[in-house]
């Protein structure tokens, strides 16, 4: 299948959010346990535009089964019970772990990206 | 929870059953969708996309597809094919019954069960998709109706070439020893591939949904 290079900034955005967004979702996590839908606002609010729970969903099954969270259902006061995530010890290390390698990452791109900027000034 | 969310979560279910989602698992999906479609109010297949293709990608996580051999589709009907014609052919010999112990195969027999298992199975298949909601104007230009068709045409063209032409005769013990098995084959596959799916004790009027003729019918 043919790998075609990203022609909008929608897909750009799109395919940077794959890299790190199980990590965000982890980092939402260190305070404060949370559910589905409260993790989706946060991360909208945080600046990351709309999350939609087909992304989100399969990405919080996948932490789970790895065991960098754990689940509980809560009731809620008006609606179904909820399901919230809950980072695990396993998680924390993860995302120290993963969270170090992308900082560094972000580093090296900006460093090289610092370039255009100078050149279009 | 609105129509249209019932909706996308009766076919969802059904989708997790079809692609061999862990049963607890598929239940536990469910009940959290629901309670992030009540919340967010959103439309959802704008918010969760299509139900086939959430399930698929669920399923292909490893880990939520159940452990052990899942039947395909075809060896299941490969199987309902064999119990049609064998059963045909045993009523047959049943009711006329037979002088030498042997029942006859006619060439009409074996037209009229292939011709009509599919024709049967589409139809099943088009009344389950009524029921998802949707109406029979849309059903009327469906694959389904298309095989009712065909199938129609097929059997008044080929029974005039097939008759009562006596294909094969074999031995009656032989014969309902092919029904038994090929039909309990079906109802064995069947139940292999189609678990019933396990609701959070909390979310257990979630139900409604896997159960036939309420699938696509939200609970008053």
């Amino acid at each position: 299948m043919k790998k075609s290079t990203p022609n909008t900034l929608d897909q750009r955005r799109s395919q940077w959010l794959k890299g790190v967004l199980d990590l965000c979702v982890l980092a939402s996590l260190l305070d404060a346990d949370a559910y589905g839908y409260e993790l989706a606002k946060g991360l909208t609010v945080a600046g990351f535009g709309d999350i939609k729970g087909g992304t989100l969903y399969p990405l919080l099954n996948r932490l789970e089964r790895e065991g960098y969270v754990t689940t509980v259902w809560r009731a809620s006061a008006d609606g179904p019970d909820r399901k919230y995530y809950q980072i695990t010890k396993q998680g924390r290390s993860e995302l120290n772990r993963a969270s170090a390698s992308w900082n560094t990452f972000v580093t090296v791109s900006k460093q090289l990206l610092a370039r255009v900027n100078q050149e279009s000034t | 929870m609105n129509q249209q969310s019932w909706v996308y979560l009766a076919q969802l279910a059904r989708a997790l059953q079809q692609k061999g989602v862990d049963g607890t698992r598929a239940g536990e999906i469910l009940a959290e969708l629901d309670a992030h479609l009540t919340e967010s109010g959103a439309d959802p297949v704008e918010e969760l996309g299509p139900p086939f293709e959430l399930a698929v990608e669920l399923a292909n996580r490893p880990g939520y597809r159940r452990r052990g051999w899942l039947p395909p589709l075809w060896l299941i009907h490969l199987a309902g094919v064999l119990g049609a014609l064998a059963l045909a052919a045993a009523l047959e010999a049943f009711v006329t019954g037979s002088d030498d112990g042997k029942v006859a195969i006619k060439a009409i027999g074996i037209v009229y069960v292939l011709t009509m298992y599919p024709a049967s199975v589409a139809l099943g298949f088009a009344f389950t998709r009524r029921l998802d909601g949707r109406s029979w104007k849309a059903l009327a230009g469906s694959r389904a109706a298309l095989a009712i068709v065909v199938t129609a045409a097929a059997v008044t063209t080929l029974s005039n070439f097939a008759g009562q032409r006596v294909v094969a005769r074999i031995p009656a013990p032989v014969f309902w020893i092919v029904v038994v098995v090929a039909l309990a084959a079906v109802v064995i596959l069947l139940l292999r591939r189609r678990k019933p799916i396990r609701f959070p004790s909390h979310a257990v009027h979630l139900r409604r949904l896997t159960r036939g003729p309420l699938a696509g019918r939200v609970p008053s």
